[in-house]
């Protein structure tokens, strides 16, 4: 009985001094053990707390709704730096476009002209490419579902994963919600903002 | 006296010896969700990375029932050819290109398919990159297994598309999503193009392919 008491007592302990952030949904997706994988669109993590984007010949509404959100949820509520920039200089290049039919409406990628370092589950890549695929129009029809797409997508070039919570945007399939929970918002300063 | 002292100090060491090792469990389990076990490894890799695109799904399906009552047709087949196919996108936003199989019919498990389309269909893949077709017809085609399709026609439809195009996509297919092609591997069936674990996966998980044949029949009567 002493022992279960220690044991539990321990536990505890350790329990409260386990980081809450790193523990889920978060880290860059493997690649690297796949063999032959010479067109995956594996997610990275960024390369540091100056998270730049540019958008290119954006369709205004989805623009709107993704200058929103960055600024709002990741440049707002983290500790990221996040603001537009050029192209060349650009962690994150964002396109929109009708990409045809093939079942998936964003994505983010690393090209294989892309800057990397570290390895999986820590890969980064600059520049990541992130796409909206205007052919599944009625995904973008209001202002709500553009800000979770952007929220979500964004996201993920920075390293989050699919969560089962619907509080956050990082929730897949379904637009439940167009901000990032705390949990995330402690994921992103605990990796980007160590100081 | 000795002895059992001697005794009492062995079982407070390995007390403490198990202690130690609950608490090192505690303060590494939850890591393992991310880093010690791969949560986003590869379902079955010879196809992943080849063929996945790691992206937001339209459709998405956690359950063979789900996807089989949505599915427009569950056949088996085995794909017959592969060539290159169309792209979308444009120069400076980038393409998406679709390699275009010839999937044979041999049986259809659940749903229907048009006249024209009960022998064979064109399905059509995706990749983010120019696809290297002799390499994927060398790997693909002979592939049998399990496909849930999707007509590009009816998804124009669900994705907004004017009929126009609705009707000029009604001649090719998909599957339905990343978890929608089955192929049999050993006793099992393994998901190729599926990137993200699911409850769909743990579902199938030791069921042979003509286990999952007959489940999906059952489900469509």
């Amino acid at each position: 009985m002493k022992l279960i008491s220690q044991i539990l007592a321990l536990v505890f302990v350790a329990g409260l001094s386990t980081p809450p952030a790193l523990a889920t949904n978060y880290g860059s997706h493997d690649c690297i053990s796949i063999p032959d994988s010479p067109y995956s669109s594996c997610i990275s993590i960024g390369n540091n707390y100056n998270h730049q984007w540019h958008y290119t010949n954006p369709r205004s509404d989805i623009y709107n709704s993704f200058e929103t959100i960055v600024e709002s949820e990741y440049d707002d509520r983290t500790q990221l730096v996040v603001n537009e920039t050029y192209f060349e200089n650009a962690d994150v290049n964002v396109f929109d476009s009708d990409y045809g039919d093939f079942n998936v409406w964003g994505w983010v990628w690393c090209p294989n002209t892309s800057w990397t370092s570290g390895s999986h589950p820590n890969k980064a890549c600059r520049p990541q490419y992130l796409r909206f695929n205007l052919f599944y129009a009625s995904a973008f029809n209001t202002a709500f579902e553009r800000r979770y797409m952007a929220c979500h997508e964004f996201g993920h070039t920075l390293g989050l994963r699919h969560t089962d919570n619907t509080s956050s945007c990082m929730k897949a399939d379904v637009a439940t919600s167009d901000a990032l929970r705390t949990h995330d918002i402690d994921i992103i300063n605990d990796v980007y903002w160590p100081y | 006296m000795g002895r059992s002292v001697g005794r009492s100090r062995l079982t407070s060491t390995g007390q403490l010896a198990i202690a130690a090792f609950i608490v090192a469990l505690t303060l590494i389990a939850p890591r393992l969700g991310s880093f010690g076990r791969d949560v986003d490894a590869p379902i079955a890799a010879p196809l992943w990375g080849w063929l996945a695109v790691v992206g937001s799904e339209a459709e998405s399906y956690d359950s063979l029932s789900s996807m089989t009552m949505t599915a427009d047709a569950v056949v088996i087949g085995h794909i017959a050819d592969l060539r290159s196919g169309r792209r979308f996108g444009s120069e400076t936003d980038g393409w998406v290109y679709y390699p275009q199989a010839t999937l044979r019919i041999e049986r259809i498990l659940a749903g229907s398919l048009p006249t024209a389309h009960t022998q064979e269909v064109v399905l059509e893949f995706a990749t983010v990159q120019p696809p290297d077709i002799d390499a994927l017809h060398r790997r693909l085609v002979g592939m049998g297994g399990m496909y849930f399709l999707r007509n590009k026609g009816v998804s124009a439809a669900m994705a907004g598309q004017p009929v126009e195009r609705q009707e000029s996509e009604s001649g090719f297919y998909r599957v339905v999503c990343s978890k929608g092609w089955l192929l049999p591997e050993g006793n099992t069936v393994v998901m190729p193009l599926a990137w993200e674990h699911s409850p769909l996966e743990y579902e199938l998980s030791g069921r042979t392919l003509a286990e999952v044949a007959a489940a999906v029949q059952a489900i469509a009567k």
